[in-house]
């Protein structure tokens, strides 16, 4: 397992869009975030857990995660997936070091926005600094969850584009028209993952993010199971 | 030494691959041929379970997934365009190596091995096909392994770059390690084979030794002589027991040796205007044993 996430290392840190997309996250998220401080009427204050709330939002995880679609995409695309399975037959060591380190990469990446956004939250009034652990814990997790799901998409489309946008467009269209088509029967909104992932990323209640959980290791699973039984 | 038992592999209702069974030698360099669609690439990946399909291969009596280290034991390249683009050939070197800790040193060795340091720093991306088998040359033999399987290694590289590959290959078999390669340049292999595994269809036609496998085809002798004596000379040489065949204003002969033909014509007064020993020749052999096997058809000549 070692040498699988030794492999997958030097595979994504010889590549500078594995730092590039994350960079940018982080960039969108502090510009969103000093937008916000800038412009807020005197004397408001949100709170910092609030204000990562608005800032950190699935746009930023969507650039942070690319790593998690590159992982499997790049493979696909230029073929060098054969050159990986011949060097590790054991495909689940491979599939979980094309996890580990495009999460690592993400959680550097999350709490580099959220303590740049801490810092920006300085700027202007000011409070709750004491959610800050719970704030990196949450959307560290969040946006983990968010990569597996754009991994497990990536594998069973092999596209990286449908990869990196698939939950995009799942949540502001798909999630958006199924909440307000059936707004009368409020229980399908228990059921939209990534609605209730974004509530649990900014509020902390456990219920929706069991949900999103729940979604994530589903789709991650089915896409296990593709992954380990599929021709290179 | 690589032993493969039971290789079969179906697309639809498309039989890749038909149960077929056969042994790489250590030692020498075994050439994998067949026509286009015949299943050399499928069995390749079947044998390094990259593809899922039935029966085993053993290397070393051992299969791939138990292998401690699977790159010190195979080495494989199967497409010169197997790199990410923008990645430097030696990053990408780097990345293979991980998995059996080749060290930076052997790195830059295998580089300047496969003359690619003054590319060695950039992206791949617009290597030429020449430029790309060498980097996937490279990346097989990194780990030093102890069997290549090498798909159409050849491509793209110019004569120097083929002779190079050929004299590696050849030395690197004669250390002791098992070589399998596919090309379709039957000339080269013709060179650079001593062990043959040909297929089509699917199918296992033979796996047997250079020589056995020529052997196969007919070694005959071309005879011409002046229009007067064609027939007589062919007659006496049916009585003999020759099979003679007419061709283009000459003839062709098989069973008798050309000294004794040389005597014939001499003796019956026959003037000869040629006599030309044919030897049999891998592509002769080759194209004997797949006629009408091809998985795709080319237009026939007017």
């Amino acid at each position: 397992m070692k040498r699988a996430i030794a492999y997958e290392r030097v595979r994504a840190f010889t590549i500078r869009s594995t730092f590039v997309f994350p960079l940018a996250g982080v960039a969108f998220t502090w510009a969103i975030a000093l937008f916000l401080i800038l412009t807020a009427p005197a004397g408001s204050d949100i709170g910092l857990a609030g204000l990562v709330g608005q800032v950190y939002s699935p746009i930023s995880a969507l650039f942070v995660t690319i790593p998690f679609a590159q992982a499997f995409g790049h493979d696909y695309r230029d073929g060098t997936i054969r050159l990986t399975l011949g060097e590790f037959p054991n495909r689940t060591q491979v599939y979980l070091a094309k996890l580990i380190v495009p999460a690592v990469v993400a959680v550097c990446a999350v709490i580099i926005a959220v303590l740049g956004v801490a810092v920006i939250a300085t700027l202007g009034p000011s409070s709750g600094f004491d959610a800050l652990p719970a704030l990196l814990l949450r959307e560290s997790l969040f946006t983990v969850m968010w990569g597996v799901m754009v991994a497990a998409i990536t594998v069973l489309t092999r596209s990286m584009p449908a990869g990196v946008t698939g939950l995009l467009i799942w949540w502001l269209l798909v999630e958006q028209l199924i909440g307000s088509l059936l707004s009368k029967f409020p229980f399908v909104f228990n059921l939209l993952p990534l609605n209730n992932g974004v509530l649990w990323a900014q509020s902390g209640a456990v219920q929706p993010g069991l949900i999103m959980l729940l979604a994530t290791v589903v789709l991650g699973a089915v896409g296990y199971v593709r992954f380990t039984r599929r021709d290179a | 030494m690589i032993e493969c038992t039971g290789l079969g592999k179906s697309y639809g209702t498309t039989r890749a691959v038909d149960n077929m069974s056969f042994t790489i030698p250590d030692g020498v360099v075994t050439g994998f041929l067949g026509p286009n669609g015949s299943g050399k690439s499928t069995s390749m990946r079947l044998m390094l379970g990259l593809d899922f399909g039935e029966g085993t291969t053993l290397f070393d009596g051992r299969k791939l997934a138990d292998l401690e280290s699977t790159t010190k034991v195979v080495g494989a390249h199967l497409d010169a365009k197997n790199f990410h683009p923008t990645r430097t050939a030696r990053d990408h070197l780097r990345m293979l190596g991980q998995e059996a800790q080749v060290s930076n040193a052997r790195v830059d060795e295998v580089i300047d091995l496969l003359g690619l340091a003054s590319v060695a720093n950039k992206a791949p991306g617009g290597f030429s096909l020449g430029m790309g088998q060498r980097l996937g040359l490279a990346g097989a033999i990194l780990a030093s392994p102890k069997t290549l399987l090498l798909d159409e290694p050849a491509n793209g590289l110019d004569p120097q770059s083929i002779h190079w590959l050929r004299d590696f290959l050849r030395d690197y078999a004669a250390e002791g390690n098992s070589v399998f390669v596919s090309s379709h340049l039957l000339s080269e292999m013709e060179l650079l084979a001593d062990h043959l595994v040909v297929i089509a269809k699917g199918r296992l036609m033979a796996d047997e030794s250079m020589d056995e496998f020529v052997a196969r085809s007919k070694t005959d002798v071309l005879v011409r002589t002046v229009p007067e004596f064609t027939s007589v000379l062919s007659a006496a040489l049916r009585e003999r027991g020759a099979e003679v065949l007419a061709e283009d204003g000459a003839f062709a002969v098989s069973g008798v040796e050309a000294a004794q033909i040389g005597m014939m014509a001499h003796e019956l007064g026959a003037p000869v205007l040629e006599l030309t020993v044919r030897q049999a020749s891998l592509e002769q052999a080759f194209l004997e044993i797949t006629e009408g096997q091809q998985g795709f058809r080319t237009g026939g000549s007017k």
